[in-house]
């Protein structure tokens, strides 16, 4: 290695990445040239006063990555449980594609299964009952008058937080934890007054702190 | 440039990593959020410095962090291993960085009279000069361009070798070299300008 070719790798003598054989032969040329020498004393002045200046500029405030986890989440729910696939990635077996999935989007797909049962059970059963549906409290519901809701808890979230919520829709519980754990929760809008329960549905939703899943039965 | 190309002359390895950032990131690939944490947690700051170093606001930096790391979410899958982890998300850092640049127009920067620096003392003097060095030596990195001001943070602050500066940077050696040698020269001249260069090490 000539002199040039020493004097280009300085910088990174200076910051200790050269490999064995290159700091040996930067160290052999050091003995020998003034100049190399004193440019590794600049260098190391100037990575010093670099790496000071970092340390005192501005950090990275501690609250960023709860955004980076809810662009995530906005990511996420955006793609869609159906939206699954990754890209490059070779067709999977259905127990293995079923693992590699999210759990809330297995969640999702589990709720969506439910609720197409749910519907289907409830269209054969509105077929001789039109006007009302019978919950496991034994109380009947005035279907027209009524909306009911799958509504399924942060595990996280404390009893009177969870009331706070369903009393904040005027809503109650009426059936419920299902296998999955969501609940059913009645609120007085009737079925017809859509944008009435796409409110309440994002009032919920937008309590993350207390639900995690919230869709019209 | 294409993974598996040679930098330099030198080709890169295409083999897989066992390290636990490239574990991490495997991870994320199948969503775990806990490992996206991990990962996070091990990269965010010194990504932010480095887009701050770059961008010049922290606002922005800390957006564009944000934006390097859930890109990383998108992108696991692709990740093959080739890469260190770190080069990975730098790379992606540098090209929103150079991104964000072009969208903006460059700020201008006064250089600050270098008769201002007062010589460090004790006390909280001391600290306040301090810090107005940091200062100063940040404000020179901003008189550089982007691709020299890149070259600088990522071989003396980010401690990276020149093949990682120049994987991140997706260029040949040579110009890793050639900018460098221009950078600290530049860099040398604005930091003796303000009394800085010359200290003993």
């Amino acid at each position: 290695m000539n002199h040039r070719e020493i004097i280009e790798l300085l910088p990174w003598y200076a910051n200790e990445t050269l490999s064995a054989d290159e700091r040996t032969m930067v160290e052999s040329h050091l003995k020998e040239c003034g100049e190399c020498a004193q440019e590794v004393k600049n260098l190391t002045s100037m990575r010093k006063a670099v790496v000071e200046a970092g340390d005192q500029g501005p950090a990275l405030p501690p609250f960023a990555l709860n955004r980076a986890l809810a662009q995530i989440e906005d990511y996420e729910r955006a793609k869609g449980p159906a939206i699954s696939s990754r890209q490059d990635q070779p067709p999977v077996a259905w127990g293995r594609y079923w693992r590699l999935k999210p759990i809330f989007v297995r969640a999702l797909i589990a709720v969506q299964l439910v609720l197409m049962l749910a519907f289907g059970t409830v269209a054969v059963y509105q077929h001789n009952h039109p006007n009302v549906i019978y919950t496991t409290s034994g109380e009947p519901v005035n279907d027209k008058a009524s909306t009911t809701i799958a509504v399924g808890f942060v595990p996280t979230a404390s009893e009177q937080e969870i009331r706070q919520a369903i009393l904040g829709i005027k809503g109650k519980i009426v059936d419920g934890p299902s296998a999955l754990g969501l609940y059913t929760v009645q609120v007085p809008i009737s079925r017809e007054h859509t944008t009435e329960i796409e409110q309440v549905l994002e009032t919920l939703r937008q309590n993350q702190r207390v639900i995690r899943f919230a869709a019209q039965k | 440039m294409p993974q598996g190309e040679a930098i330099g002359g030198k080709p890169v390895k295409n083999e897989i990593r066992a390290d636990p950032e490239s574990l991490w990131i495997q991870q994320i690939a199948g969503g775990d959020r806990e490992a996206f944490e991990k990962l996070y947690k091990a990269y965010a700051a010194r990504l932010f410095r480095y887009l701050f170093s770059m961008i010049g606001d922290s606002g922005t930096a800390e957006e564009l962090t944000n934006d390097v790391m859930v890109a990383a979410w998108k992108a696991a899958a692709t990740f093959r291993g080739e890469a260190k982890p770190s080069t990975w998300l730098f790379g992606i850092a540098h090209n929103k960085a150079l991104n964000e640049l072009r969208r903006k127009h460059p700020s201008t920067v006064e250089i600050e009279d270098a008769t201002e620096l007062a010589a460090p003392g004790e006390g909280p003097e001391g600290v306040i000069q301090r810090a107005n060095l940091g200062q100063r030596v940040r404000t020179a990195l901003q008189d550089l361009s982007p691709e020299h001001r890149a070259v600088v943070e990522l071989t003396f602050y980010q401690g990276l070798s020149y093949l990682e500066v120049a994987e991140i940077m997706q260029c040949p050696l040579s110009t890793v070299k050639t900018r460098m040698f221009y950078a600290k020269k530049k860099l040398q001249e604005v930091l003796e300008k303000k009394g800085i260069a010359g200290e003993a090490p």
